[in-house]
């Protein structure tokens, strides 16, 4: 027995009692004041009518406790305050430059953007800056590498670019508009994204590429995934593009997870696409051709690619290196290439 | 309690406004099958002192049948008011539900990646349902009893205040231990919330083909059962 129904069944058995000891006063009272026989009755049954009621609503505070505790963490969630200022602006299409000034981002303490009761761990210990008076423009129509240490800051630089995350300090904007202030919806349109980790649902594999475009056709779908290099796997699997994927798409290799994040964003067909060491997973032939497919795709669009692999940065025609968040070399892309090889 | 109720009310008032015709309707039910319970009572008190008293079976009898009647029609009546006042509580529920689902997806990166998902997830699927919970007692216990309670004051003062006295003096008894266990009883539901969190949070990582994959790995299959059968006594 819980500790909730413990306490209902001790005092609705206590409040019983009482009540019952009330009753039989109420027929010695009927007795005293002559009344008759009916009337005795009636005013035992009135009285149990009285009594009931106050024994439901003293115990009932049971389950309304649970309510009343209930509303007040509902309360506290919807007070926890997300951005106030939600932007509404969009922009002239297609939008080219994407330029970093003087941003500074710091991960928020543990706990400290979440409610207590909510937070997995509740250490306050200050973070330092992850990235620090970060500047750079993205060339409009060009292909601009991000490389640097583990640790560097390059998803975040990456999560800031594509308006994931807010910078503390300084302004990411898009042809001269600051990210805050675009439509969330525009902005996503206008940025896309490829990160490390595909993000996939257990559904089938249409309803995954459909994320990135719902009203797109069977041939649209076949063609994206093609792009990515997975022209066979619709022919491989038993139900084709209805074939479920499981679990995080547990059904697909980690390659192929990989690509299908790929013809996700050829599906979107953003303006500025973000890279987030997007081909990691790939067999270097693979990962030629998908780059040569990729290339063909966004031709003339800007690209900003993060990666380590020395293959990946040669193609790039800008490339900017991070150390502590900090910028620290932005070269010409076969300058650098002959460096780190 | 008073603070807590009156927070509980702003939250549900928005949602209950948007069902006024049901409400109206569920209120009516509610009035007219509390006024009705009167009834037996007066009826009982007829058919001794008219009917059973005097003799007349037959009078008794026609009492008798009229208490059983309002018995009958009590019951449908609070039957309907039932469902009706479980649809009012699923409608809180379900708006309660949106409104807060709607807030979570559009709260910063920062807030999903420091939150236990299985909390959030506790706090979308089982608060609400704790709060309908709330809405049908509010209604049902607290204003369909609380009539019965001042109608049947109102009979037993006017057929004899003395009793009416006596049994105010009584009812006092009736509301100190509830004032005791009130207290505990929302401490002890706020403990049990906190811990059908921990048990959605353990489900989240555990249950799915990452915790699947880390237990063939890891061999963590005893050391998961023990953890969930702690958690699940709490």
């Amino acid at each position: 027995m819980d500790r909730r129904n413990f306490a209902f069944h001790r005092s609705s058995f206590f409040v019983l009692a009482i009540s019952g000891l009330c009753v039989s006063a109420v027929y010695a009272l009927g007795a005293l004041q002559g009344a008759s026989v009916g009337q005795v009755v009636a005013l035992a049954a009135l009285v149990t009518l009285i009594h009931a009621p106050v024994v439901a609503m003293t115990t009932v505070s049971v389950g309304v406790s649970g309510g009343l505790a209930a509303a007040e963490r509902i309360r506290a969630l919807l007070d926890f305050a997300g951005p106030s200022d939600v932007g509404t602006k969009t922009l002239v299409r297609p939008v080219a430059s994407l330029q970093f000034d003087r941003v500074w981002f710091t991960h928020p303490a543990p706990g400290s953007a979440t409610l207590p009761d909510l937070a997995g761990d509740t250490g306050e210990a200050a973070t330092e800056a992850t990235i620090r008076d970060l500047s750079f423009a993205l060339p409009a129509g060009l292909t601009t590498a991000l490389a640097g240490p583990s640790g560097a800051g390059k998803t975040t630089t990456a999560l800031l670019a594509a308006g994931v995350l807010r910078p503390d300090q300084g302004q990411i904007t898009l042809d001269g508009t600051t990210l805050a202030d675009i439509d969330p919806d525009e902005l996503h349109r206008i940025v896309g994204m490829v990160t490390q980790d595909a993000h996939l649902l257990h559904a089938s594999l249409r309803d995954n590429l459909a994320l990135a475009a719902p009203g797109a056709t069977d041939a649209e779908l076949v063609a994206a995934l093609r792009i990515a290099q997975l022209g066979g796997l619709v022919d491989q699997l038993p139900q084709g593009l209805d074939t479920m994927l499981g679990d995080r798409g547990v059904r697909l290799s980690g390659g192929e997870r990989q690509r299908l994040s790929l013809a996700r964003v050829v599906l979107a067909d953003p303006d500025i696409v973000i890279f987030d060491e997007a081909t990691a997973h790939l067999d270097p032939d693979t990962e030629n051709a998908l780059h040569r497919a990729m290339s063909q795709q966004f031709a003339g669009r800007t690209q900003f690619v993060i990666a380590h692999r020395p293959g990946t940065i040669a193609r790039a025609d800008v490339i900017i290196r991070l150390e502590h968040g900090r910028l620290v070399e932005e070269t010409p892309g076969s300058q650098q290439t002959q460096e780190i090889s | 309690m008073l603070r807590h109720l009156r927070g509980a009310l702003s939250l549900i008032h928005p949602h209950l406004a948007a069902e006024r015709a049901r409400l109206a309707a569920y209120l009516s039910l509610l009035l007219a099958s509390t006024g009705l319970a009167l009834v037996a009572p007066l009826a009982l008190q007829h058919a001794v002192d008219d009917g059973l008293a005097s003799g007349t079976v037959a009078v008794a009898l026609g009492w008798i049948a009229l208490g059983a009647l309002t018995g009958v029609l009590v019951a449908a009546l609070q039957s309907i008011t039932g469902v009706l006042g479980s649809r009012l509580g699923s409608r809180v529920t379900e708006g309660v539900r949106c409104e807060l689902y709607r807030h979570i997806i559009r709260l910063p990166h920062s807030f999903h990646s420091q939150s236990r998902s299985g909390a959030v997830n506790s706090r979308v699927t089982r608060d609400p349902v704790e709060l309908q919970t709330l809405v049908q007692q509010l209604f049902g216990t607290f204003l369909g009893q609380g009539v019965t309670l001042i109608c049947a004051a109102v009979v037993v003062g006017w057929s004899s205040p003395l009793t009416l006295l006596a049994v105010a003096v009584t009812v006092p008894l009736f509301l100190l231990p509830s004032r005791y266990w009130a207290d505990r009883a929302f401490r002890a539901a706020r403990d049990q919330s906190a811990a059908h969190a921990e048990l959605q949070h353990f489900l989240g990582e555990s249950v799915g083909v990452n915790g699947s994959l880390t237990r063939e790995l890891f061999a963590t299959q005893e050391a998961d059962a023990g953890r969930w059968a702690r958690l699940a006594a709490i």
